[in-house]
Order: structure tokens, then sequence, then C-alpha cells
């Protein structure tokens, strides 16, 4: 379905110093820098798999999503998606992708909502039998009625970004790139777009690559997860395994009848939050069950719970490791 | 292909004449502006014609014609070509072209025909009634094979000035701050306000070869019977030619591009 070899994208950039003689220098001469936006990066994802791919800023990730659409040419490497080579830009390949980006505009800013989809509907090609089903669909599962007669110009973030995911979504696409796709929506704005996403991917078996900076994206949809940063892919696989090599402690939270004494936690974990009755200690991964029988023997406790510690943390460590 | 692509087209242009025709008083202003410098444009030329008959083999009728060619191409201009360029920066800019290159259409002919903006149409059909009045005060009078040479001529002017406007957009993927290239357009389409033959050598071997002289002086020429037949080949080839290189500038331009950000 999509396949990443060695791939490689990097451009030639205008280095110059800061001030207004550097200024004046490079009128005359030009410093250049390559920067290798992405390097050897390679992976495969199946048919109908959901995969988070995480990375700071500037990592590579958008530079690769846009190489796996075809808007950029690799500098290096092979890349085939649905058995294309995605910059030749064939008409073939291009029906059956959709790209979306969040807080920018795939949909024809100063027409009606309904008549930009005509419009994709057009660009598409779409007959009017399979073309309906899927406005249909999109518009109850989205909740576009109100919104359809509406200049797209005039919607607020998050009905535009409805509106871009069924712009997006009308032709049925089988691979579909989301970068960043809940990027400035309030929480419930997040919260809708990943249930449509999951549901979309269940009914459809679409196979989706996520870029997103919120990990509420990634850990609602995907299972595995591509890690890259300054170019390199750093980690590819389940989520769950992400946390576990990455995490060597888990979180016990702890909530006593009454305020611990001085010293109760040694030898248990780490306090890493306290506050009055609950506590919340780093414990080693490999111990958690035996603190957590001991803290019920020793102490007034009236609540335990386990968990990991937040992705993000688990992403931040990643990244300071690598 | 070609129905699916005069579709995309069509909705896009009702919607921008939907939104153009909300701003009553834009139209009649412009409408009352495009008159204004037609007036002007006429009255500064026929100062020159009051002292001369001709003026480098131009009769005042004549340069009427060139006149109302250059009002009608300029509307042309302003009307499917302006809007598309102003657009463009703003695509590369904000990233939105991405989006346009990654639809199974040719990106080419949404960037530089999806919008219409027809505030600006009068100028053409005032620069039609211009010809018409310059034709009859020159007395050529006109013959069919004389219309046919000017409306195949007339063509290839729009076709130079949507092959500028491609190659403009090529610069302005690969420029990015590109905001004002819309002023070349304009500055080639203002150089064809006259005749070339009234400007010196080597402005006017220059007009004729960058090449100007194919927007409005030709046409206007064919109109009044005072153009070599041979010519015709010669304005086609440079059409074709202009279409060939903006096509390739453009293509050319895509592979080079960077995207907005990331």
């Amino acid at each position: 379905m999509i396949e990443v070899r060695d791939l490689a994208k990097h451009f030639r950039v205008h280095r110059r110093q800061p001030g207004l003689a550097a200024s004046l220098r490079s009128l005359v001469h030009r410093e250049h820098v390559t920067v290798r936006a992405v390097d050897g990066v390679g992976f495969t994802i199946p048919a109908g798999e959901v995969v988070g791919f995480l990375g700071p800023n500037g990592a590579g990730k958008t530079t690769t999503l846009k190489c796996l659409t075809g808007l950029l040419h690799p500098s290096a490497g092979t890349v085939r998606v649905l058995g294309h080579t995605p910059h030749r830009r064939e008409a073939a390949f291009l029906r059956r992708v959709s790209l979306v980006m969040g807080q920018r505009n795939g949909l024809f800013w100063d027409l009606p909502a309904a008549d930009a989809f005509e419009v994709n509907r057009a660009v598409y090609g779409l007959a009017e039998g399979p073309y309906r089903a899927a406005l249909d669909e999109l518009v109850d599962l989205l909740g576009l009625a109100p919104l359809l007669g509406r200049q797209v110009r005039v919607l607020s973030l998050g009905e535009r970004m409805r509106c871009e995911l069924a712009g997006a979504l009308l032709h049925r696409p089988d691979v579909l790139f989301l970068d960043e796709p809940t990027l400035g929506l309030d929480v419930n704005g997040q919260a809708a777009v990943r249930a449509f996403l999951r549901d979309y991917n269940a009914r459809h078996g679409a196979t989706v690559l996520l870029t997103s900076h919120y990990m509420g994206d990634v850990t609602a949809l995907a299972r595995r997860v591509l890690v890259i940063d300054r170019g390199a892919l750093r980690f590819d696989g389940d989520l769950a395994a992400l946390v576990e090599a990455h995490s060597p402690h888990r979180l016990v939270r702890v909530t006593l009848r009454e305020p611990a004494p001085a010293g109760a936690w040694a030898g248990l974990g780490e306090p890493v939050d306290v506050d009055g009755a609950v506590v919340t200690l780093a414990v080693p991964r490999a111990e958690t069950a035996a603190v957590a029988a001991r803290l019920l023997a020793t102490l007034p406790v009236d609540d335990v719970a386990i968990g990991d510690p937040p992705v993000e943390e688990i992403i931040r460590a990643v990244f300071a490791g690598a | 292909m070609i129905r699916r692509q005069l579709r995309v087209l069509r909705i896009c242009w009702r919607a921008a004449v939907a939104a153009d025709l909300e701003y009553r008083l834009q139209f009649l202003s412009s409408a009352a502006l495009s008159a204004f410098w037609m007036v002007w444009a006429v009255a500064g030329a026929s100062v020159y014609f009051r002292f001369a008959g001709s003026v480098a083999g131009w009769t005042h009728g004549e340069v009427l014609v060139v006149i109302g060619l250059f009002f009608t191409l300029n509307g042309l201009r302003q009307t499917l070509l302006q809007p598309n360029l102003e657009l463009m920066s703003d695509h590369v800019r904000r990233g939105t072209l991405d989006f346009l290159l990654t639809k199974p259409f040719d990106a080419q002919l949404l960037v530089s025909l999806g919008r219409v903006r027809v505030t600006n149409l009068l100028d053409p059909a005032l620069g039609l009634v211009l010809v018409t009045v310059g034709v009859v005060l020159s007395g050529r009078g006109v013959s069919p094979g004389r219309l046919a040479a000017f409306l195949l001529l007339l063509c290839c002017a729009a076709v130079l000035l949507y092959a500028l406007t491609v190659l403009l957009m090529a610069a302005t993927v690969v420029l990015v701050a590109a905001e004002d290239l819309d002023r070349v357009s304009f500055a080639f389409v203002e150089l064809s306000r006259f005749p070339v033959d009234l400007y010196r050598d080597p402005a006017r071997t220059l007009l004729t070869v960058v090449p100007v002289a194919f927007l409005t002086t030709y046409p206007g020429a064919a109109l009044l019977g005072r153009l070599d037949a041979g010519m015709l080949p010669v304005a086609v080839a440079v059409a074709a030619g202009a279409v060939v290189v903006a096509t390739g500038a453009w293509r050319r331009a895509l592979r080079s591009y960077a995207g907005a950000g990331g």
C-alpha cells in the first residue's frame, strides 16, 4: 500500500548572516547550505492501517508527507503508494488519495460549501449516484446540513475543518494523509474530528497516515506510530511498545484516607505529585504490582490506580535521548 | 476530459460572478472608470490628429482601432488573468497550491483561469465599440477575409497574454514573494496602446520581437487590410510557441516547488 525505502529530500537554501552588511554581501555572494529535511527514511504501511507520524517541528514529517502525496520529488530513495510513484502525479493515483492540512484551505474559499463540494465532484469526475451517497453520509456524520449554503470563508475554524474533511473524502480515497487535522480546534472540535476519522476508517478501511502535535489524536486513532527526528526514523512500532521502551516507570496514584506520615514512601517509589491525600508515585515498571500490594498492606489506602505517564512525556524522552 | 474541465470552470466562474454582482457600487464605479479612461485615451490621441492627417502612416480612425483593441485586451486581462495572478501568490504563500496539485485535474488550468472578475467586463465591450468606430472613420470597410484574419490574430493575442500569465505564475512558484508580478502583465499590455510603428527603432523592433506588436498592432492592421497575409502563420506560431514555453516553465517551476512551511 505505502512503501518508502531510503527516502531522502534535501533542500539547497540560501544562508545569510544577520545585519545590513551581511545583507549587502549576500547580494553579490550567496552562500548556500544543504538542509537534509529527510535522510534515509523507510517504512511500509499495509492497507487499512492508521499510523501516527510523530516528531518535533522541523523533524521531516511534512516533507515526508509531501513526498508521499507527490508534491515533492525525492532527492533519493523510492516511494510507492498504491503501486504508483507519487511525484509523477498520475490521475489514477491522485483519484485514490487525499490530503488534509489543518488551518489550510483546500476548498474554494469564495464558494458556499455545497458549491465547493460540486467543484470537487467535477474535479474527481464523480457520477451523481456515488457522489450523492458519499455526500449524504458525510453530511450526516459531520453534521454539515446547516453549513452547506454558507460561504467557506465565513465558517468558523471547526466548521471549516469539518467541511474540509468532507471535501477531501467525497471521492472515497483509499489513502488519507492528514497533517495536523485538529490544529487550532477546541476540545469539542478535536473530539468530533477524531470520532469521525475513527468511524470513517472502520467503515471504509482507508489507510491513514496522521501527523499531529496533539497526542490525543494519535492515541485515539493509531496503534502504530512512526517517530521521526532530524530527518531520520527513530521508532516504528506499537504505541504501547514505545511507551514501554521509553518509560522505565509507571505511575501509581494512591488516595489515602488521611495524609501519609513523613517517610512513608521510602522504598516504594518517587513521589512526583502530592496533592493532600492523593499522591502519585513513579515506580519501576517491574516492581509496580509488588509496590501496589505493599501500599495496600502498610497504608490506609482508599484507592490505587496504575497507569503510564502521558505519551507527550514519553515522546519528549524519545527526542531527548535521540 | 474537456467537459470535466469546462464544468469545473463553469462552477468557479458562476460563483465569482455572483460574488462580484453583490458589490453593486463597485460594479458601477468600475464601469464609470472604464468609460472615463476610454474617453481620456481617445481625446489624447485626437490631439495629434488635429495637426496631421496621419502619424507614422496611421490615420486617426486606424489608431482608434488599435486603442479599441488595447481596451479589449486589457479588459480581458483584468477579467480573466489578473484575478488569477493575484490569487496565485496567495496559493504559494498560504500553501493552498498543495491542494490543487494533489487533485486529478490540470492545476495549470485551475490556477490560471479558475477565477473571473466581471467588474471590468465593460472594457472589452467598449473596446470593440471603439474598434467599430475606428473602422468606420478609416473608411476602409471590412471584408469577410479581413474579419477572419482579425479574429484569428485576436485569438493569438489572447493566447499570448495567457502564456505570459502562466509564465508569471511559474515565476511566483519559484520566487514565492511575487505579489507585484501582475504589473509586468499590465506593462506588457500597456505598451500595445498605440501601433508599434509610432515608436522609433530600436524600440519598434524590440516591441515586435517581445512580441507586443502581436497584441493590437497586427490584429488592427489585419482588420484594416494593411497586414501582409504572411504574418498570419507567424502569429499562430508565436502564440503556440509562447504557450509551449510557458507550460514548460510552469512544469519546471513545479519540480522545484517546495511548498509553504514544513
